[in-house]
C-alpha cells in the first residue's frame, strides 16, 4: 500500500531509501470498513486523512438531515477544520466505501518536515493545488443551476455516479432526491 | 509600504535584517487604482497578491451577467486558481477600491523559498489556515439559507457591507439585489 504512496509522491519529487523508510516507520496507514465513521461531530481531532484507495465523504447533520459538502477519493486529502482550531469537530467523516487511507497531524508533520524540508515544499505544493481545485468547485456551485451543477458532476468526476448513493449525491449537489431523478431523466430525454 | 509587509510577517517569523532587506529591494508591493483588472477572463494568471489595503472582488460573466464569488480585503491572501497553470483564468479580479498589495510571482516565489526557506514554511501554515477556513465558507454556504448567508456575513465580515454595492454584496450571496433588499429590512425590523 505505501508503494502507491510513493508513486503518488514521485510524480513531485523522487524519494531516497531514507525518505522511504521514514514513511515507513512513520506507521501512518489503516485500513478501514464501509461505513465506519473516521470523525463525528463534538470530537476533538487533529487528524488529517489522505485517501489511498476508497472513497471518503464529509457532512454535516443540521435539522437531523445529513448534509453531504464533498467526496474525497484516491490520492485525495483532507484536513478537517478542527485540527487547526482545535475546538470540537462540527463536520462528519464516512467510509463511502472499504478504504486505504494515510492518517497524520500536526506533531508528526511538524517533525518529518523538520528532518526532511523537502516534504514541507512538496506538502505546500499540494495544499495550493487542492485549494485552486476546492476555489473552483465553490465557484461552479455559486454560480451554476443544480442542472449545470450536475453535469459538471458528469464531466469532472463521473466515477462519483457510480460509487455514490443517489440521496448523498443529490445532497452534494444542493437538491432533493426527487430533483436530482427527475433531472437525470429530463437528461436522458434529451441525449434521445 | 514594505514595512506593512515587514510587519505582518514578524507576527509569525522571526525577522532578519537579511529579510528585511530583500524585501525592500523586491519592491514587489504596487498600487492599483479603484477599478483596475487585475486578472480577465481568458489570460494566464501569473501573479498572486497579499493585500495591504484595499478591496478585491472576483467576478465570473455567466450569460451576460456578473457573478460576484469572492471579496478579498487587508492581510488576506489571493491566489487566482490558475496561478502559475498554462490554462486561461475562468474568472476575473477588480480592485473595487484603490488597492497596495503585494504582487508575488512563481519565480518569485522559488527564490525567496530558497533564500528563506522559513518563508516556504509559513506559507505552508497559512496555506492550511486558508484551507480550513475556505472549507467552513464552503459548507457554510451550501447549508445556509440566503437569509442565514446575510446574517452570517452580517456577523463576520460587517465591513464588507460598506465597502461593496449592494448588487455585488447579493451576488455573492447567491440571491437577486430585491431580495437582499427584504432580507436587509427584515433583519432590521426583527432588530426593532
Amino acid at each position: 500500500m505505501q508503494q502507491s504512496l510513493f508513486d503518488f509522491i514521485e510524480q513531485y519529487i523522487i524519494l531516497t531509501e531514507e525518505e522511504k523508510k521514514c514513511i515507513t516507520d512513520l506507521d501512518i496507514f489503516r485500513s478501514v470498513k464501509k461505513g465506519t465513521l473516521l470523525l463525528s461531530e463534538g470530537q476533538c481531532s487533529r487528524s488529517s486523512i489522505f485517501v489511498l484507495k476508497g472513497l471518503i465523504r464529509t457532512f454535516y447533520i443540521v435539522d437531523g438531515e445529513e448534509k453531504t459538502t464533498e467526496f474525497y477519493a484516491e490520492m485525495e486529502g483532507i484536513s478537517p477544520p478542527c485540527v487547526l482550531s482545535g475546538l470540537p469537530s462540527e463536520l462528519y467523516i464516512s467510509c463511502v466505501e472499504d478504504a486505504m487511507i494515510s492518517v497524520s497531524d500536526p506533531g508528526m508533520e511538524s517533525e518529518v518536515f523538520r528532518k526532511f524540508p523537502r516534504f514541507e515544499s512538496l506538502c505546500r505544493i499540494l495544499s495550493e493545488q487542492l485549494l485552486s481545485k476546492n476555489q473552483c468547485n465553490f465557484d461552479t456551485y455559486k454560480t451554476s443551476s443544480p442542472e449545470q451543477r450536475y453535469l459538471h458532476l458528469l464531466k469532472n468526476r463521473s466515477d462519483l455516479l457510480n460509487r455514490v448513493p443517489q440521496h448523498q449525491l443529490a445532497s452534494y449537489l444542493g437538491i432533493k432526491p426527487q430533483s436530482l431523478s427527475r433531472l437525470r431523466a429530463r437528461l436522458v430525454k434529451k441525449k434521445k | 509600504m514594505e514595512n506593512d509587509i515587514i510587519a505582518y510577517l514578524s507576527k509569525y517569523i522571526p525577522m532578519t535584517e537579511e529579510l528585511k532587506e530583500a524585501i525592500i529591494k523586491s519592491e514587489f508591493v504596487k498600487r492599483f487604482r479603484k477599478g483596475t483588472l487585475l486578472l480577465e477572463e481568458g489570460m494566464l494568471s501569473n501573479e498572486c497578491f497579499f493585500i495591504i489595503k484595499g478591496c478585491l472582488r472576483c467576478f465570473y460573466i455567466k450569460d451576460g451577467e456578473e457573478r460576484t464569488t469572492e471579496f478579498y480585503t487587508e492581510e488576506e491572501a489571493v491566489t487566482p486558481s490558475a496561478y502559475g497553470q498554462k490554462i486561461p483564468s475562468e474568472y476575473y479580479i477588480e480592485c473595487i477600491e484603490d488597492t497596495i498589495a503585494g504582487v508575488g510571482t512563481p519565480e518569485l516565489e522559488t527564490e525567496i523559498y530558497r533564500k528563506f526557506p522559513q518563508i516556504e514554511s509559513l506559507n505552508r501554515a497559512l496555506g492550511e489556515a486558508i484551507m480550513a477556513k475556505f472549507q467552513d465558507s464552503f459548507a457554510g454556504f451550501k447549508m445556509a439559507s440566503p437569509e442565514e448567508r446575510y446574517l452570517n456575513l452580517l456577523k463576520t465580515r460587517p465591513d464588507l457591507l460598506q465597502r461593496a454595492p449592494q448588487h455585488q454584496i447579493a451576488s455573492y450571496l447567491g440571491i437577486k439585489p430585491e431580495s437582499l433588499s427584504r432580507i436587509r429590512k427584515r433583519t432590521m425590523a426583527k432588530k426593532n
